[in-house]
């Protein structure tokens, strides 16, 4: 306790707000679709700053439990993801996002 | 104060890093500052357990895999265009501003909740008795949101299944088609490596 006394909680959600920010530019200007799925996760955490930022400034632990969730939720999202990505590789032999216009192989 | 800006600024670094590196494996290198930075941010809120789960989760376990597949498919690093890099500090401009235009429309949503109306005074954090300690999570996670680890656990059942299902090579039929020439491409240029 203490090391967070000073900073104002607005600090912390305009961090957020930049990783966030930074996240979505990343899915807009990236061609590699990993690179891709890395700048949503980078999304996913800075909301997930938001929410334990919330959770303190509240005095409740559900926050903190939304963010355990989100969590399991991005895991099975990167695994369903890396393994979209490894069969449009086997098909296309690319995975930029460009050259991928079908689903099917 | 001085923790959070020296997280704050490892934070926004390494998340232009992400961004900006040319190699994918940079990038992913640099997505994992990101999070360990972002378990230290945790950690200064006090919530003890989700900054090692933090860590475990997100910077073992799922960034170890993206790595992995990373390092499989043996990307090319991408070529930035000339003005490209202008582009993406534009991109971030752009998405900042229309982000804070999203700003009033929440703050009419919480009208009279006083955290919210609180933010824009430099409201800080009252000392409270919160510590996300794992007895304490999990204290919330096994008794209130009992059923939501069940659905949490079932979810991850199926995205391994169906992970499973679809990086799994098909040879079942007879013709090798295109998607087996190029998986067996693939696998010769791993040895090549």
């Amino acid at each position: 306790m203490g090391l967070q006394g000073t900073v104002p909680i607005t600090f912390y959600l305009c961090l957020s707000l930049a990783l966030f920010a930074l996240g979505v530019a990343g899915v807009i200007i990236r061609k590699n679709m990993i690179v891709v799925l890395m700048c949503i996760e980078l999304m996913l955490n800075a909301v997930n700053i938001t929410f334990v930022t919330f959770s303190r400034a509240h005095g409740s632990l559900e926050g903190q439990v939304v963010v355990f969730f989100a969590m399991a939720v991005a895991a099975a999202e990167a695994a369903v993801g890396l393994a979209i990505a490894l069969t449009l590789f086997r098909g296309y032999r690319s995975i930029e996002t460009g050259e991928v216009d079908e689903l099917r192989l | 104060m001085v923790t959070f800006f020296l997280t704050a600024a490892v934070l926004l670094i390494s998340g232009a890093g992400v961004l900006l590196a040319r190699n994918p494996v940079h990038s992913a290198l640099w997505l994992i500052m990101n999070l360990v930075g972002v378990a230290a941010l945790y950690a200064q809120l006090d919530a003890h357990f989700l900054a090692a789960a933090q860590i475990i989760v997100y910077a073992g376990a799922i960034m170890v895999l993206v790595l992995f597949v990373l390092m499989l498919l043996n990307v090319k690093s991408e070529e930035f265009r000339r003005g490209e890099r202008f582009l993406a500090g534009f991109a971030v401009a752009t998405t900042v501003f229309f982000l804070c235009l999203g700003v009033p429309v929440l703050l009419e949503q919480f009208e009279g909740n006083e955290v919210v109306t609180g933010l824009f005074s430099g409201m800080q954090f009252e000392q409270s008795a919160l510590h996300g300690t794992t007895v304490d999570v999990s204290r919330l996670l096994y008794t209130k949101y009992a059923y939501t680890i069940q659905l949490a656990g079932m979810l991850l059942t199926a995205a391994l299944i169906g992970a499973v299902m679809l990086a799994q090579e098909r040879r079942r039929s007879g013709v090798p088609d295109a998607g087996g020439q190029a998986a067996e491409s693939l696998e010769t240029g791993d040895t090549n490596e």
